[in-house]
């Protein structure tokens, strides 16, 4: 489940970093500055739970074939009533934002027996493999919260199981665990774990940040959850303490959706013109992106200082990216490019098909 | 083509070709609509509407290259209004600053209020040209993170400016 954990942490990325992006330099500093943030903390969330992962003697795999979802896409946690696409920033990204990040479901709102699930009369063929609960193919996931619960959950239980035998399931190399040294201050600071109670505040980080806790609008830290930082972009006012949930009371902004570049949704590389620069700059930025994922398996697989690298790299995909989101379709000029996360997986294949064509001839 | 449209591709175009950076790569600065519009605010829209349909005339006019570059040395960088307003706009897209216009050209042509050296935007000096001509980060801007100064620059023209004979404005 760790494995959907890092991929469905990811699986978030490129939706905001394109509704990010695709927001006019000096406009909705509010929005930006929203966005910005949560986007930094699911990389932080990346990185707590690819730690958690390696201190059980597993890793992430970032260049695993079906890592980088294909767009639209359902979320790997099973939540199967909204699609998640790469599309610019407007009041329906938002919405969907706000699934993304929804609390969890308490209580007597809960239609099942199961903790955190929901019974679904029919399962969607999810784009990426999807985690449900064992025993039931009808029941998934109401929110991330719920899953990363469940995961929780199993490690406590792993855990006494494997304690009662003298065992531990803490049986990954330290050396594998990434720190604050070659994390790039962002979101917070990095945990590194070596056993039960540094796994569970990993996780804790995670869903406080991503949800909230217990419900609150902010943590004990004062930091209000993903949730309701949308949420305040939605009602175009900021909470502040002692508000409740769906009624802030702080400054009032307004959100101008018109100052947003008209960038496709879910764009993909056919849809640009052969020999167009747009095509040339989507296809270079896949090809950075995938160098870039690469370079991230080899810091969460002992090698974290070359997250150092990887930083550089961030910056030149951001210049990529943006540029895509500023530059007209040749084919429409009311509509722009963007990045399209596409990645080749086939290069080997490609790459022995053509050595065999060329033996061939 | 709406009468706005146009106007602003021509603009690009003329860009293209004082600057050498393509379309694509001008309108991934974001600052095209800014600096048109900083033009036409400080020379008014009669200067900006004879450099653009100089520009226009002297590319519609040219068989090859070299005749487009003497077109444009002679019509636009050696003329004695357009020329300074050219230079000025070479400098913009370079720097992301508006330079004040030599006092000889502010005699005979006109002294707005608005011409004055400036920073068009913050985000107009972190645009600037002049940054992906050398793949530096601007100061103290674009962070590009730890260390990544000590990579030596990567520097290519895929994105230069193109002349393509019997192109048509219109």
């Amino acid at each position: 489940m760790l494995d959907a954990a890092v991929q469905l942490e990811h699986a978030t990325i490129p939706p905001y970093l394109t509704a990010l992006y695709s927001i006019k330099t000096e406009t909705n500093p509010e929005a930006s500055a929203i966005i910005r943030a949560v986007l930094v903390e699911e990389m932080l969330h990346i990185t707590l739970a690819a730690n958690v992962l390696n201190a059980l003697g597993k890793h992430p795999d970032f260049e695993a074939q079906d890592f980088v979802p294909s767009y639209p896409t359902y979320l790997p946690d099973g939540e199967s009533e909204f699609l998640v696409s790469i599309d610019k920033f407007s009041s329906t990204t938002l919405d969907t934002f706000l699934q993304i990040e929804r609390p969890s479901k308490r209580g007597p709102q809960l239609d099942s027996e199961l903790k955190g699930c929901v019974k679904r009369s029919n399962h969607h063929v999810f784009e990426l493999k999807a985690v449900k609960p064992l025993k039931s193919s009808t029941y998934s996931f109401y929110s991330i919260g719920d899953f990363y619960e469940a995961i929780r959950e199993g490690i406590e239980y792993l855990e006494d199981q494997a304690n009662r035998k003298g065992e531990t399931i803490f049986i990954g190399d330290p050396r594998f665990q990434v720190s604050n040294r070659y994390y790039y201050s962002g979101g917070g600071e990095v945990v590194e774990v070596f056993d039960k109670t540094t796994a569970l505040n990993a996780l804790e980080l995670i869903i406080e940040q991503g949800e909230g806790h217990t419900h609150q609008i902010f943590n004990e830290q004062g930091e209000l959850s993903h949730y309701y930082r949308f949420q305040q972009l939605k009602l175009g006012q900021y909470y502040q303490t002692g508000d409740s949930p769906g009624h802030p009371t702080g400054q009032k902004f307004e959100v101008d959706y018109k100052n947003v570049y008209p960038v496709k949704c879910n764009p993909k590389v056919a849809d640009f013109p052969e020999d167009s620069e747009l095509k040339q700059a989507a296809l270079q930025f896949n090809e950075n992106y995938q160098a870039f994922l690469t370079t991230i398996n080899r810091a969460f697989r002992g090698g974290q200082e070359d997250l150092i690298g990887a930083v550089c790299g961030m910056f030149r995909l951001k210049e990529c990216a943006s540029q895509l989101i500023r530059n007209p379709l040749p084919s429409n000029p009311l509509m722009n490019g963007g990045p399209t996360f596409e990645m080749r997986y086939d290069s080997i294949s490609v790459k022995a098909k053509s050595i065999k064509t060329w033996e061939t001839a | 083509m709406v009468k706005e449209e146009y106007q602003v591709h021509q603009f690009v175009e003329l860009s293209g070709a004082l600057t050498d950076f393509n379309a694509f790569a001008l309108n991934g600065t974001g600052q095209v609509s800014d600096y048109l519009q900083t033009l036409t605010n400080i020379v008014g829209e009669d200067i900006v509407e004879q450099l653009l349909s100089t520009f226009s005339a002297v590319y519609e006019a040219s068989a090859d290259e070299t005749m487009f570059i003497n077109g444009i040395r002679q019509q636009i960088l050696g003329d004695m209004k357009l020329g300074p307003v050219a230079r000025n706009l070479i400098k913009l897209w370079y720097t992301g600053t508006w330079y004040q216009l030599p006092n000889s050209w502010r005699e005979d042509f006109g002294k707005s209020e608005q011409d004055t050296t400036f920073f068009v935007s913050s985000a107009s000096y972190t645009e600037g040209l002049l940054w992906q001509a050398i793949d530096a980060n601007p100061s103290g801007a674009k962070g590009p993170g730890y260390g990544s100064w000590s990579q030596p620059p990567r520097i290519n023209f895929d994105n230069a400016w193109q002349f393509k004979p019997s192109t048509k404005f219109r």
